[in-house]
């Protein structure tokens, strides 16, 4: 398929040898190919088996070519280790054929599909009968069915078609068989090169029209449509075969409608509706786009959307009949050729044969049942009540017979009936019209006693008793269906609505996914996975709603594929939709209108038989909200994480702008001074006294100095920001780290007084001596820098709260209020003191160093009535491992007794 | 003042760096040493033997052998004084030459000032083969042979670690003693962990007892994520 190709994966060409019966010799045909293709050097395996092989001749090919066999198991193709030997070419024989309930796939082309989707060619064989859209005919042409098909989009994937034939003579002479007669044959042989025809126009007309080259395609060009108006009896599957046949030879596309009116309403030229689940999917599996439409008009609700649709043609089956069989206002196809205004519509007799139950009991004994499942009360109770009402009635009635004069009584006997009939439905309704109707005649009516009726004007009240009955219970059953109608759409808008209100509220995917799947698993019971492009926009699994839905393997990659297909293409695939539909699982593109975010493979539980329980049409449409939902709310965290990266970029450029401002202005200014002084002196040696000798050089050794502090803070933030940074955590004294600081800074202090207020008996605390050390120069030289000459600098430091607290102040012009975090920000520069040189990392390589340590750092003006800033560090103080004390005082005593 | 102890001292610069190597040896020479060059680490071990030096400058970070390397075959066969150079954000560095052997260190960047106090004092201690019985340092006095430590004439009671840890300090004065050798000579070979945290309270009382300003010290000065100085004032 191009669309494989397209991604640079190659799919397997797949050649189909097809005949019109057996012992056409399309065995024989593709063993001698197969055979060619080994002596050409092509590893080949052959998978037909001598068991299929019927024929003498055959089974004598099959033995001179050795070609070797294909692994299987349990008489079946084994995919999973044909997959692993990695031959070129697989051999089928029987493509139609059913594999055991226990195999992975239920048919015998679903593992054809499996190799082609994983690269390997396939030679396989077909008879005609046995394609989908001709497997009635066929049986029909022979008189006995074809129990197993293809489907034709499997066939018409085929990249090459081969045909076998033979005379009939020898077909029969081959075959042995009486089950088919010449003329059969001949039928048969003419469907195959029909079929065979039609595909070569196809691929002339694509030729013609600029082909494949052209780019992509679809199968048919989206024009004129044929449009199949399903019903849900049994005939319409012919139709629909008839619609796929029809579209074919049009080689355009086409659509199934179903049209689903209020059961039960009368006089809308519909009878009641049954099931019409199984021919939905039979539509789906033929191609078909298939429509659910409601309304009460079938004709009009057809031929709006046929209109809509850019449709052509309407396929309609005569089977379609009012209710009574009576013409009330003309069939539905009548209707329709009356309203079609150049719509070709073609009628299809219906099949009258005993294919099925008839529709009419069918759809009857549906609604009964769901009556009685729905109805608190018991039918026969229905019933005994109604007899009941009208002989209590009766008794009633009779005591006050003068008073209330014949026709009154006759009004007040329809009150069962009203009653009966919107409570009870169609048939009560009768019953009671029934008993009141005699009841009256035999009580009320002259001669009284007697079923006889005198006037005959009464029996004009006995019809309206019947009119009245009939027409109130089918008017309360339509409302009742369409409550029920209501009620259900409702459920179903609830569920989407609080899963909308549910995935609203979720802040991450992973949680988001969780809802979908959960949501899935609980309306419609499948299993699901979902697949999300990562960074590098590979597809991955990120999510599977059960351990199973992970598969390994050969599956994993075949569903690879078909993913990254969805993925691209943003159209479905898999069972159910239009294209690969013979995978077990479904594949929905999560995608908005702008772009795909991922796919949701979505795999049926199996159903009681063993198979894949299809998906209901109102399943379909939940699943594709869902899928729409979900992807809207993946489209919002992706826009939220590229807001938010886009962000993070703009900061980025913020910082290395501030970066190389600063580090620039930084390294040039004593860069500056440095060069500068040394050339003066090496240039002008003479011109200088000692004692601008000595200024210069001075100058020198403070740029210098002043380079060394930016190197290290670069330095220090490269190591903190890469996580190189280890702490050599040891027991330090935080008198002794003051100590070190202050040494530091003695000779940047100037004339600045120090105010260091450090108790004797401060505990002891871990940490790395040489970082703390750090923070405590870098705070202390912000508080030198920042502060004027003479002014004081405070150091102070206490234990509370299991905290060790390092107070720093000085008398500079303090923080603007808002900057007491920002400053703490690498390269963040307040803007009040940009007259001061920095770069901006001293602060945030201490708050780097201190949130290392488990500690806080923060920055405040000074709220002691001065003005100034007030740095405040706590270090969390550890557990002594014994009181050192102890030792200590021990020592002491036995000094003292010396 | 430079001359008088230094002289005729032959010194070994093994670095890699021209420009240090250029800096070294013009103010070392002009302090009255003389000066040998090696350019590597293979270098410097081979000449080690060849020149006889009465110490060695090492950088540790050699392109060829690490410094450490170097130090460890020097120190195979010669008790010669080492003062590794070593850039400052590598305590682990410094650390393990100076347990290996090295006798002091030196951070670069470096003032010259520092670097020729640390010769100076590196080169005092080897020549001094018998220890002096009397440690002086401004107003304090260690008499090592009576045990008794006296603070502007005055005498300061120790506690017997507390005179052990100020032993090991002050006879190394000028020189950094690492905290594994101090804990190793006070505690002996069988301190523990815990014992450090021991080191910085007697360190603390020490100071107490014997520093003006125990906040800014100026007879034991801590070297950061290393260990201590004893300094020696005139």
């Amino acid at each position: 398929m191009s669309d494989l190709d397209k991604n640079g994966l190659r799919r397997g060409k797949l050649t189909l040898f097809m005949g019109a019966a057996p012992g056409s010799g399309k065995t024989q045909a593709m063993l001698r190919a197969a055979v060619r293709e080994a002596a050409a050097g092509m590893s080949v395996r052959c998978a037909v088996s001598g068991a299929e092989a019927r024929y003498p001749d055959t089974l004598a090919l099959l033995r001179d070519a050795a070609l070797p066999a294909a692994p299987e198991q349990g008489g079946e193709l084994d995919v999973e280790r044909l997959l692993e030997t990695k031959p070129k070419l697989v051999v089928v024989d029987r493509l139609e054929a059913r594999n055991s309930p226990r195999a992975v796939r239920s048919k015998r082309y679903m593992d054809v599909e499996s190799l082609l989707l994983n690269g390997i060619d396939v030679y396989a064989a077909l008879n005609i009968g046995h394609v989908e859209s001709l497997n009635a005919l066929a049986g029909r042409i022979l008189g006995v069915p074809l129990p197993e098909t293809v489907p034709d989009a499997f066939v018409e994937q085929a990249d090459t078609l081969r045909i076998a034939d033979a005379p009939p003579e020898e077909i029969m002479r081959r075959s042995g068989t009486s089950s088919a007669g010449e003329e059969e044959l001949s039928a048969l042989r003419e469907m195959l090169f029909r079929f065979a025809a039609e595909r070569m126009d196809s691929r002339l007309d694509d030729y013609l029209q600029g082909g494949e080259a052209a780019g992509r395609r679809g199968p048919w060009p989206v024009a004129e449509k044929v449009m199949v108006a399903i019903g849900p009896g049994p005939s319409t599957a012919e139709l629909l075969r008839i619609g796929r046949r029809t579209a074919a030879a049009l080689k355009t596309g086409w659509v199934a409608v179903y049209v689903r009116t209020p059961e039960g309403a009368p006089f809308t030229g519909v009878k009641r509706q049954g099931d019409p689940e199984p021919n939905l999917r039979l539509a789906e599996e033929l191609g078909a786009e298939v429509f659910v439409v409601d309304g009460g008009h079938v004709a009009w609700e057809l031929l709006h959307f046929a209109e809509q649709h850019n449709i052509r043609q309407i396929v309609v089956g005569e089977t379609l009949r009012s209710r009574f069989g009576i013409r009330m206002r003309g069939t539905l196809a009548e209707k329709l050729v009356r309203g079609s205004r150049g719509i070709h519509i073609r009628v299809v007799p219906g099949d009258t044969g005993p294919a099925g139950p008839p529709p009419e009991s069918f759809s009857r004994r549906r609604a009964g049942a769901a009556r009685a499942r729905e109805g608190p009360i018991p039918r026969w109770a229905e019933y005994a009540l109604i007899a009941l009402i009208t002989t209590i009635m009766t008794v009633v009635l009779r005591e006050y017979t003068e008073m209330l004069q014949t026709v009154n009584i006759a009004l007040i006997y329809l009150f069962p009936v009203l009653l009966s009939a919107v409570y009870g439905g169609l048939g009560p309704a009768l019953f009671s019209a029934g008993a009141s109707m005699l009841a009256f005649d035999f009580f009320f009516i002259e001669p009284q006693l007697s079923f006889t009726v005198a006037d005959l004007r009464y029996l004009i009240s006995f019809g309206v008793y019947v009119s009245v009955a009939a027409l109130t219970a089918s008017l309360a059953e339509r409302l009742k269906q369409q409550v029920r109608q209501a009620r259900q759409r409702e459920a179903h808008t609830a569920s989407l609505y609080a899963f909308s209100r549910q995935i609203g509220a979720v802040s991450d995917v992973s949680s988001l996914l969780d809802g979908v799947t959960h949501q899935l698993a609980r309306t419609i019971g499948t299993e699901t996975a979902v697949y999300l492009p990562d960074e590098s926009g590979v597809l991955r699994l990120v999510h599977a709603s059960s351990a199973e839905a992970r598969e390994g393997g050969e599956r994993a990659r075949e569903e690879e594929v078909v993913v990254r297909m969805v993925y691209d293409e943003g159209e479905e695939a898999g069972h159910g939709s239009k294209t690969l539909r013979e995978l077990p699982g479904r594949y929905l593109p999560l995608r908005t209108e702008e772009r795909t975010y991922g796919v949701l493979a979505v795999r049926p539980r199996l159903g009681p038989d063993g198979r894949d329980a299809p998906l209901s049409a109102e399943q379909q449409r939940l699943l594709e909200a869902l899928c729409g939902l979900a992807a809207a709310a993946i489209a919002r965290f992706k826009l939220a994480e590229e807001a938010k990266l886009a962000h993070l970029t703009a900061e980025s450029e913020r910082l290395r702008t501030a970066i190389l401002d600063s580090v620039s202005h930084e390294l040039r200014t004593p860069l500056a001074t440095i060069v500068g002084s040394a050339t003066g002196l090496i240039e002008n040696d003479d011109l200088f006294s000692p004692q601008d000798r000595m200024e210069l050089l001075e100058t020198i050794r403070s740029g210098a100095m002043r380079m060394n502090r930016l190197v290290q803070n670069l330095l220090g933030m490269v190591r903190l920001e890469s996580g190189m940074l280890r702490l050599r955590r040891e027991w330090c004294d935080v008198q002794d780290l003051v100590g070190v600081s202050l040494a530091q800074i003695r000779d940047i202090r100037g004339s600045r007084r120090l105010n260091v207020d450090i108790p004797g008996d401060l505990p002891i605390i871990r940490g790395d001596e040489v970082l703390l050390e750090q923070v405590l120069g870098n705070v202390l030289g912000n508080a030198i820098k920042y502060s004027p000459d003479g002014s004081e600098i405070g150091i102070s430091a206490k234990a509370r709260n299991g905290m060790l607290m390092l107070h720093i102040s000085d008398e500079g012009p303090g923080i603007a209020a808002g900057e007491e975090r920002h400053i703490f920000e690498k390269f963040y520069r307040s803007g009040a003191t940009r007259h001061v040189s920095g770069t901006g990392l001293g602060l945030a390589i201490c708050k780097g160093i201190v949130d290392l340590h488990g500690g806080v750092i923060s920055a405040e003006s000074r709220t002691d009535g001065r003005t100034g800033t007030l740095v405040k560090i706590g270090l969390p103080l550890p557990d002594a491992p014994e009181p050192p004390e102890k030792r200590v005082n021990e020592e002491r005593g036995m000094n003292d007794g010396e | 003042m430079a001359n008088e102890t230094a002289a005729g001292a032959r010194i070994l610069i093994v670095d890699d760096e021209p420009q240090i190597r250029k800096l070294l040896k013009v103010t070392l020479a002009a302090h009255g040493y003389a000066v040998h060059e090696a350019a590597t680490g293979e270098e410097g071990v081979l000449q080690a033997p060849l020149c006889h030096p009465d110490l060695i400058v090492l950088d540790l970070g050699l392109p060829d052998l690490t410094g450490m390397e170097v130090l460890e075959r020097i120190r195979e066969w010669s008790g010669v004084p080492v003062i590794v150079l070593t850039a400052k954000d590598r305590e682990e560095d410094k650390i393990a030459a100076l347990d290996a052997g090295a006798d002091d260190y030196v951070t670069k960047p470096f003032g010259m000032g520092e670097l020729v106090a640390r010769i100076r004092v590196a080169l005092r201690h080897t020549a001094k083969s018998v220890e002096e019985p009397v440690i002086r340092s401004g107003a304090l006095t260690i008499d090592l042979a009576q045990r008794i430590v006296e603070s502007g004439g005055e005498r300061v009671k120790l506690t017997p670690t507390e005179y052990d840890l100020l032993k090991a300090l002050a006879s190394n004065a000028g020189k950094v003693v690492t905290q594994r050798q101090l804990l190793q000579r006070v505690w002996g070979s069988q301190h523990d962990e815990g014992d450090s945290h021991y080191l910085r309270i007697y360190i603390g009382h020490l100071r107490k007892k014997l520093e003006e300003d125990p906040s800014q010290p100026r007879l034991i000065v801590t070297e950061p994520g290393v260990g201590y100085r004893f300094l020696t004032q005139e």
